[in-house]
């Protein structure tokens, strides 16, 4: 009898590994996915050598085993689509001009993220049905260090690096799990500013690299008595105004400028998931009030990210979208009909409030013997016809590097931003995929 | 070491102008390109072609075929049972077939592309059509004509399908070969000639004539807005006029009735754009006065 009981229980727990629900902030995103909204993020590793991809290959292979909410494939239910186990083996491929370039039309059959190797570099590219920056730079760690071993460097202690199989928390939806009963709403927001351009070709996005001393901008950072994302944040915000200014003469017309930052929720709530859980804080000003200074712009931001990076402050978005998804008549309706609900949602309550978006990673660490081998970490967003520019950082080492992406020819708002920097007495060096 | 003079950033080893401001690299011996390590390898990434996505899953397959297998043989039992032979009972079930091959046979066709399920599906109801006119008598009575149809809309659908928008010229051709040949056949096959060579052939090959006119003046006149829709005006004018003339000529004799209406509409605007594409100063005063 107890044994049977055994058997049973742990036939539940294979059923669960088969198929997973998409997480809170998942759901929109497989409704929206077109050539020019791939809903991708790439992080890659530069090592000292180039890379083999067979061993690579091997790695993978070895990898995705131990993350098996990732070897999943997408698949549509009557009400929601879900995530199901995938039979095959990922495959590594060579990289292209253009990263980040929506993942196979047929969803059904492939993974939701992509192995890329080019000379010394590894990257991954999620699909944020999957993940967010945290499980796409935990997976990576993992890959890289398991293809290092194979290489027989002495890489020592995996360290906070996954090793073996994962256990259940790490697949857990925590939106759901740190759900509270309905909260007072946040605010619905104004629409926000809005860079021009003419877009490139569906799929070609245009990369501009730019790596500075990580010292340097810590140390304008600690004058200024900001954080480092604080700082960046400013800057962003700043170079948006005056791209606003060019457009439009009149203050009454203009819109608020706003920049989403995400928000690590782990560090927030007890979670080690290592799906999606993150939210977003919107640091912004509002120009119609007149031109604001530097200095303005940064008291702003700073008192934004730490009135509104807490558990109460965020609880509210938190009870907002999670609240959406269990109200039973929102669950009754059919997918093709929420389908068709998705983009007007993902383009009124998210791509329309914000300018653009700042996503930072952090100071990566990697365990002694590993990092001897990295030589740069890079951060990449994909962007939408909305908010076509991304701005993705991630420091590593002594270097904190910062790719913006965009899908417009025109590079404004990259180069008013690194002409601050570079004002600040900060030293830039750019790079691009596109002008050789 | 490279730097822009605008910006004052440093530029990447190979770079010939700054990605920021586009100035140009003052540096000639850090230029050779052949040096630069590039950011992202050059193959261009594939562009895959977007297969059949509402092809339902095997499940599905067996659940339909299932619930419409059952209607089947109990319509098959009461029709043998009382008649002792199939009679009635052929309709509903090769509705029902077709009503299958519709709904759960792409199920079994794994990653079929949208041609071939439409190229099924009609080919399918043509099958349908026919089988139920050879049932209920002489045959070919009148289902020749809706299955001709059908081969119409299959050749409309193959056109640009097959060979893409790329080759414009060809997907006109086919479509013009394609009517003409399906109005022929209608004219042969309801008496013979009699209005086909005068009255359908005139339109259609004026028709096709415009669309090659109208893609040629495309990539002609692409950046000159003003310019195309004249021409196209002009266009429309002289196929309207070859409507209404051979539609007279086919009734009551050589005249022309409406045409003469249309073109006094479209050639004096067809006119007052060309002039106002050539006057910059008309232009700059009409976007002046009438900006919205």
């Amino acid at each position: 009898m107890g044994k049977g009981r055994k058997e049973k229980k742990h036939n539940i727990n294979a059923e669960q590994h088969d198929w997973y629900r998409l997480d809170n902030a998942a759901l929109i995103y497989p409704s929206i996915q077109s050539d020019r909204i791939t809903t991708m993020f790439r992080i890659s590793m530069t090592l000292k050598e180039t890379v083999n991809p067979r061993i690579l290959q091997k790695s993978l292979e070895e990898v995705i085993k131990n993350f098996p909410f990732y070897r999943v494939r997408l698949k549509r239910g009557f009400f929601w689509y879900y995530l199901e186990h995938n039979p095959k083996l990922p495959r590594v491929e060579r990289d292209v001009r253009y990263p980040l370039g929506r993942l196979h039309p047929r969803l059904g059959t492939r993974f939701l993220f992509r192995v890329r190797y080019w000379q010394s570099r590894i990257a991954v590219e999620f699909c944020h049905v999957l993940t967010d920056g945290t499980g796409g730079m935990t997976f990576l760690k993992a890959l890289v260090y398991d293809y290092l071993i194979r290489l027989g460097k002495d890489v020592g202690d995996p360290g906070d690096i996954p090793a073996g199989m994962l256990p259940d928390e790490a697949a857990e939806d925590a939106y759901n799990r740190f759900y509270k009963s309905p909260l007072p709403l946040p605010d619905k927001g104004r629409k926000a500013f809005h860079i021009r351009g003419k877009l490139l070709r569906p799929g070609a996005i245009r990369i501009t690299r730019g790596v500075i001393p990580v010292e340097s901008i810590l140390k304008e950072a600690k004058k200024r008595n900001v954080s480092l994302t604080t700082l960046l944040v400013a800057v962003y915000i700043d170079a948006l105004q005056e791209l606003q200014d060019t457009y439009v003469s009149r203050n009454p017309k203009k819109r608020p400028v706003a920049v989403q930052v995400p928000v690590n929720m782990r560090s927030i709530y007890p979670s080690k998931t290592l799906r999606n859980f993150s939210l977003f804080v919107i640091p912004e000003i509002d120009p119609r009030l007149g031109k604001y200074s530097f200095d303005e712009i940064l008291q702003i931001v700073r008192e934004t990210l730490i009135t509104q990076t807490n558990e109460k402050a965020i609880s509210r978005y938190l009870a907002r979208n999670v609240g959406g998804q269990r109200n039973w008549l929102v669950r009754i309706i059919p997918l093709f009909f929420k389908k068709l609900l998705m983009p007007f949602l993902y383009t009124r309550m998210g791509e329309n409030l914000c300018s653009g978006t700042l996503s930072n990673l952090g100071l990566v660490k990697l365990p002694e013997g590993m990092a001897k081998e990295v030589e740069q970490i890079d951060f990449i967003l994909a962007t939408n016809p909305i908010n076509k520019v991304g701005c993705a950082v991630c420091s590593f080492g002594d270097k904190l590097v910062v790719n913006f992406s965009r899908n417009i020819h025109e590079a404004d708002v990259e180069r008013l931003f690194f002409t601050r920097l570079v004002k600040m007495g900060i030293h830039v060096k750019i790079d691009t995929n596109y002008s050789y | 070491m490279a730097y822009c003079v605008r910006c004052g950033v440093e530029l990447e080893k190979g770079l010939k102008e700054c990605p920021l401001c586009k100035t140009e690299v003052i540096l000639p011996d850090e230029q050779d390109s052949s040096e630069r390590v590039m950011l992202f390898s050059d193959r261009m990434p594939r562009r895959e072609r977007p297969r059949m996505e509402i092809a339902p899953s095997r499940s599905f397959l067996f659940l339909v075929t299932f619930i419409i297998l059952l209607p089947i043989l109990v319509t098959l039992i009461v029709d043998f049972t009382v008649n002792r032979k199939i009679t009635w009972s052929f309709y509903p079930i090769t509705s029902l077939v077709l009503l299958w091959i519709l709904i759960a046979y792409p199920a079994m066709l794994k990653g079929c592309t949208f041609f071939q399920i439409i190229t099924m599906d009609l080919f399918s109801i043509s099958v349908f059509l026919m089988s139920l006119d050879l049932y209920s008598g002489t045959f070919p009575e009148w289902s020749h004509y809706p299955a001709l149809s059908l081969l119409l809309v299959w050749v409309w659908l193959a056109g640009p399908m097959l060979f893409s928008w790329k080759r414009i010229y060809l997907v006109l051709s086919i479509w013009f070969i394609g009517t003409s040949g399906f109005l022929l056949a209608i004219d042969l096959l309801t008496g013979g000639r009699d209005w086909f060579f005068q009255l359908a052939c005139p339109m259609i090959a004026a028709l096709f004539l415009a669309g090659i006119i109208g893609v040629l003046m495309r990539g002609l006149f692409r950046a000159k807005p003003l310019l195309a829709s004249g021409t196209a005006m002009l266009i429309a004018a002289a196929v309207f006029t070859v409507i209404d003339a051979t539609v007279n000529l086919y009734v009551s004799g050589l005249k022309l009735i409406w045409s003469p209406i249309s073109a006094a509409v479209l050639v004096p605007t067809s006119v007052f754009l060309f002039i106002v594409n050539g006057n910059d100063e008309l232009k700059a005063y009409l976007i002046r006065k009438f900006h919205l």
